[in-house]
């Protein structure tokens, strides 16, 4: 039976593989900087991480209230890679659908999809601005007024 | 009149370069609208009225806005103007208009003109950039039932059920009333089988109606209460599958023709839709149990049931193309050729079959140009009930439709 030795050469090197394998399993489910996407939020929102399943829900309009009961408030960029890239990583739609999604619920009047800004900069300004309110950008200078949320699978 | 101005101002407000990505976003308040024009030619027969000779008379006008009045309310109303195969331009009337009142995800409540969940497409249906056929599939989405099932005064209740592993759910529960008028393809259907009925007695229903002094344009289909509920369940992200069902009680108002009677119907629509990447699949089925009496008449209950499997597919991001093929049996399942033959009218005003191949390209981010052609074999969806024309078994319809939608 093998013993259980702290003090051994094979425990530390076990150990340190095991450590590096957590530390790579956990960098690969937190995004909240990865793939080039920061998801950012109003200091007002509770919660300082989101699962991806609640990314999916807020930005499909299927999840209205943050834990702390504000109104959740999404924001996205118009146009250009960035909005593009979310989508894939985020909806699992390309953004071509994910704007269709939103024109159908238009259509019916049944939802009120995110505003949409032009910039990153109006962006950041609406979420810095608004109670509730989520976003995403791929670079942030000045984090005043702005939390940034990590994002789990 | 009102709608040429309607048509010109939406025009100008598109061109003027105003619109945002889901159309003009002025503050919180979210304005969209689209313009169609369509062009229709079949062959043998006439799809809607005067198709054979070709027409024009197909476009679409809408505008709708959504404003929030607080966190957990807003008000959106629609205004749509549309003509098929009719020389009259239709007036804009309201769409859908309601108030929706929600604090939690997973109930709200909305009052006022609603639109009806049937099916996937119905609430979006006069919105023909939204897909890639010209026509939505008519063995299911038939313009003759559009009065119907469209919309009603009315409220719902509806919410967002999260199922962690099993995906979400979003359901709805309405009632309503709705008031249908003459110009309805479900009141003409339903007279078509009267009329029918009639000959069995060795009657005729226009002679009778001239005697009673009354003309089809005085009857009104009231509607009274319409109840039922919907689903649509997404399990995973690229697949939807949806359940509505509802039934009505109707009053069919005939002015000195009191007998007549149309029972109680009821609607059930199944739907899949699996929508990955490029590639859509859908499949949908309806069921209609419905029956009309007349005077001198035993009630006479009918079934009319549809269905339609499709494909589409986004070549890149200006070129889609879809194919479809779904049937329709107005009076239900192909062995009721026998109540067309039996009364010496040919069997095939019992059913339509429809294969539809369809191609949209993307001009810019708000136009759209669309062409298609529909092989069709029988005739049930051409009014089978005009006995005094007799349609042609294998027939087309070809359409071309240019549209606009911010």
């Amino acid at each position: 039976m093998m013993k259980f030795d702290i003090t051994s050469q094979r425990f530390w090197r076990y150990g340190k593989v095991l450590l590096l394998t957590c530390m790579l399993v956990l960098a690969g489910n937190c995004q909240a900087e990865g793939k080039g996407i920061m998801i950012i939020a109003n200091p007002s929102v509770s919660e300082v991480v989101v699962s991806a399943r609640d990314m999916r829900l807020i930005y499909f309009g299927k999840m209205k209230k943050w834990q702390n009961g504000t109104r959740v408030k999404p924001a996205q960029i118009k146009s250009g890679a960035l909005p593009e890239i979310f989508s894939l990583e985020y909806m699992k739609k390309p953004y071509r659908k994910y704007k269709l999604y939103w024109r159908r619920v238009i259509a019916a009047g049944t939802g009120i999809p995110p505003r949409s800004f032009a910039s990153q900069k109006l962006m950041l300004e609406y979420v810095r601005n608004t109670k509730g309110a989520i976003g995403y950008v791929d670079n942030l200078t000045d984090k005043n007024g702005i939390v940034v949320l990590q994002v789990i699978d | 009149m009102v709608s040429r101005y309607f048509s010109i101002s939406l025009y100008l407000l598109i061109l003027s370069g105003t619109t945002n990505l889901y159309g003009v976003e002025i503050d919180e308040i979210q304005i969209s609208g689209f313009l169609s024009q369509g062009y229709l030619e079949s062959t043998e027969n006439d799809y809607f009225e005067g198709t054979k000779k070709g027409s024009w008379n197909f476009s679409e006008v809408g505008l709708n806005f959504i404003v929030p009045l607080d966190d957990n309310l807003y008000f959106g109303m629609q205004f749509f103007s549309h003509r098929l195969a009719t020389e009259v331009e239709s007036t804009p009337t309201i769409d859908w208009a309601f108030f929706d009142y929600s604090r939690e995800s997973w109930l709200g409540f909305r009052v006022g003109k609603l639109k009806l969940p049937f099916g996937l497409y119905n609430k979006q249906r006069e919105v023909d950039s939204l897909r890639t056929s010209v026509l939505l599939p008519q063995t299911v989405y038939t313009e003759g039932l559009r009065d119907f099932m469209v919309a009603i005064q009315g409220f719902e209740l509806y919410g967002n059920l999260d199922l962690e592993k099993a995906g979400y759910v979003d359901y709805e529960v309405f009632i309503g009333s709705r008031v249908v008028d003459s110009s309805s393809g479900y009141l003409e259907n339903s007279m078509g089988l009267m009329r029918l009925e009639f000959l069995d007695q060795g009657l005729n229903l226009d002679v009778f109606l001239d005697l009673a002094g009354v003309t089809l344009s005085d009857a009104v289909i009231n509607i009274r209460h319409l109840e039922g509920f919907g689903f649509q369940w997404s399990p995973m992200p690229d697949l939807r599958l949806g359940y509505t069902r509802f039934q009505a009680t109707i009053g069919f108002d005939l002015k000195g023709f009191t007998g007549s009677k149309i029972k109680m119907p009821e609607m059930s629509v199944g739907s899949v839709e699996y929508d990955k990447n490029k590639l859509t699949l859908v499949y949908e089925y309806f069921i209609l149990r419905s029956g009309v009496a007349a005077e001198f008449t035993s009630l006479t209950s009918f079934e009319t049931e549809g269905w339609y499997a499709g494909a589409s597919w986004q070549f890149n991001n200006s070129l889609s193309a879809s194919f479809s093929y779904g049937e329709n049996f107005p009076l239900g399942g192909e062995n009721r050729a026998e109540y067309f033959t039996s009364k010496g009218l040919p069997d095939y005003l019992a059913w339509q079959k429809e294969a539809t191949y369809s191609v949209a390209y993307q001009l810019t981010e708000v136009s759209m140009i669309k062409v298609e052609v529909k092989n069709i074999n029988g005739a049930g969806l051409s009014n089978p009930f005009v006995i005094d024309f007799v349609p042609v078994q294998n027939w087309r319809l070809y359409s071309i439709k240019a549209s606009i939608a911010f």
